[in-house]
């Protein structure tokens, strides 16, 4: 008996709405939803040259491009397995250096980029490696420039790839965003820290909860849609 | 238009290497179409990618159109390479284009102003029969109509030869028919140089003029496509003529050894006979004077671009030397005569 009167208890717990202040909920969504944009373009952009680099020096047989290849795939790997609450922490000074401070949703933006990015590129490099060779040889036969084949054949037959791996990246990135929040970044993972956790404030926690999932269905419902617009296979 | 000298092709692997050509010699005119024909591993390919520059030769001298392929610079011969059109067995088209995007591709690669590409590609949409379907998307057209836009994209950039790679060894039969038809129309009305290679001895019969004939590198045969079948001299030459006409299939060859073990005494010989000939009765003739028995086991008459072409397979039993006679007059009817010893 006392062990349901305690369960019902907690289940209360998480229904005390005028616990949310929603012009908080408000700005802490915005700010997640920043880090995660600005992060996003970023990675998009940094993923697409790292991928491409790899694609491009993987296939050759020269000195400089075994060393190139080398040398990204290291930085790749190396950057994939840090863990990233380890990542942010270790950035710290670096952060601090470039942007004068170590709070805030900016703040967290050189960790967010620099995990996802190495983890885009490899997606990437997936994603023009599955481009029919028939096609880029029917390119070249054409007399496609290197510049042509990738801005007219590799990005266009890959593009449901790149699409559908930068919607498990910008999920990804949410994820970490939340992480980042805790130690100071601010949006929603710090909300259901601080406000919620901290302050024993059960429904501030599911509320943060239930936005951050709108958010990644919204998302991941998008990207879904985008690739099954684009993908005429 | 073509002209092949000298050629030597070696890949170098890690622990030896692996010759694919080694010195070929080959000429082909302007507005012929020229089949080369072998199996897999012959260096065909090898060969066909040397024509548009994708492969240089270890040694020898490749020219097209007056220009040596294997001496230019890479941005001379990528512009030279929008000037030869190529199709594949695999279509190679681009999913993500549509058909008149498709041939737009070409189009935009030798920097065709805007305002002309897209007539041109309509132009091309019409030549090769696929009106009403420019919007369609690759994956929804039939792999015939995927091959017209192979070569329609092949031919936008008006291009002095078109090269075929198995073109159509991805297609059934009566697909394959039509696009042979529209190949042979292409070089009727362009008056352009087409050079295929296949392993199908039969589109080479259809469509082409001369035919050279691959094996381990080298061109074992070479000349016009009625001569060559008519009167091949190299054993592979053989097998694919006979692949052609079909001999070979499971049941004929049942028949042969059926027939050469019941009558050991006959002789079974394959003729092969042309145009004017088809009209003699000489098997009536030969069957009176020699005083033999000849049967007939299969027989068929087959189309080549400018003759007919037809094969007989005959077992002739009788005496030792009135058989021996008979195959000697068959000779004298200026019939090539080829005895096959299936016991």
């Amino acid at each position: 008996m006392r062990n349901e009167q305690s369960f019902l208890d907690v289940l209360r717990s998480y229904t005390n709405w005028e616990e949310v202040e929603l012009p908080k909920l408000w700005d802490n969504t915005v700010d997640t939803l920043y880090m995660t944009f600005t992060s996003l373009i970023a990675v998009f952009v940094i993923g697409l040259i790292l991928g491409l680099l790899l694609y491009e020096t993987s296939r050759r047989s020269g000195t400089a491009a075994r060393i190139t290849y080398l040398v990204t795939t290291m930085i790749v790997n190396v950057f994939r397995s840090i863990p990233f609450i380890i990542l942010i922490v270790l950035l710290i000074p670096f952060t601090r250096t470039l942007l004068g401070t170590i709070t805030g949703p900016t703040a967290g933006l050189p960790a967010l980029i620099l995990s996802a990015a190495p983890f885009y590129a490899r997606l990437v490099e997936t994603g023009f490696r599955d481009v029919d060779k028939g096609v880029i040889e029917a390119a070249e036969a054409m007399g496609a420039n290197k510049w042509e084949i990738i801005t007219k054949v590799l990005i266009p037959e890959s593009l449901p790839s790149l699409v559908a791996g930068i919607t498990v990246t910008a999920i990804s990135l949410i994820g970490f965003s939340a992480i980042a929040g805790i130690i100071g970044a601010g949006g929603l993972g710090n909300m259901a820290y601080l406000d919620g956790f901290q302050r024993s404030r059960n429904t501030v926690i599911l509320v943060a909860t239930i936005t951050i999932l709108l958010i990644v269905f919204t998302f991941q419902a998008i990207g879904d849609f985008i690739v099954k617009r684009i993908d005429k296979r | 238009m073509i002209e092949l000298k000298n050629i030597h092709k070696i890949y170098q692997t890690k622990n030896d290497n692996v010759t694919a050509l080694n010195d070929v010699n080959l000429s082909i005119d302007d507005g012929e179409i020229y089949g080369i024909v072998g199996y897999s591993g012959a260096g065909k390919s090898t060969l066909l990618r040397l024509l548009n520059g994708l492969e240089k030769p270890t040694d020898g001298e490749v020219s097209l159109a007056g220009k040596a392929l294997n001496t230019l610079k890479k941005a001379t011969l990528r512009k030279e390479r929008q000037k030869i059109g190529v199709i594949f067995q695999h279509f190679n088209l681009l999913w993500s284009r549509t058909v008149l995007e498709n041939i737009l591709f070409p189009l935009e690669i030798a920097k065709v102003p805007k305002s002309k590409r897209k007539k041109r590609a309509l132009e091309l949409i019409k030549l090769v029969g696929l009106e009403g379907r420019e919007d369609a998307y690759p994956s929804e057209l039939s792999g015939g109509q995927k091959q017209r836009v192979g070569i329609a994209r092949a031919l936008a950039n008006d291009p002095k030869v078109l090269l075929c790679d198995e073109a159509t060894s991805a297609l059934d039969p009566k697909t394959t028919e039509d696009v042979l038809e529209l190949l042979l129309d292409i070089n009727r009305k362009l008056n352009l140089t087409i050079v295929l290679i296949t392993h199908e001895m039969q589109v080479i019969r259809r469509i082409c003029d001369r035919v050279a004939v691959m094996s381990a590198g080298q061109v074992v045969e070479e000349g016009k496509v009625t001569k060559v079948f008519r009167n091949p001299q190299e054993e592979i030459t053989k097998q694919f003529i006979r692949q052609d006409t079909s001999a070979d299939s499971e049941d004929t060859i049942a028949i042969l050894h059926e027939l050469a073990q019941k009558y050991p005494e006959g002789k079974i010989a394959r003729l092969a006979f042309q145009g004017e000939q088809v009209r003699n009765p000489f098997i009536s003739k030969i069957s009176r004077t020699c005083n033999v028995d000849i049967n007939i086991i299969q027989g068929n008459v087959q189309e080549s671009q400018d003759s007919t072409v037809g094969s007989l397979y005959v077992q002739v039993t009788g005496d030792t030397e009135a058989v021996e006679q008979a195959l000697a007059q068959i000779k004298a009817f200026d019939i090539e005569i080829e005895v096959i010893d299936y016991a």
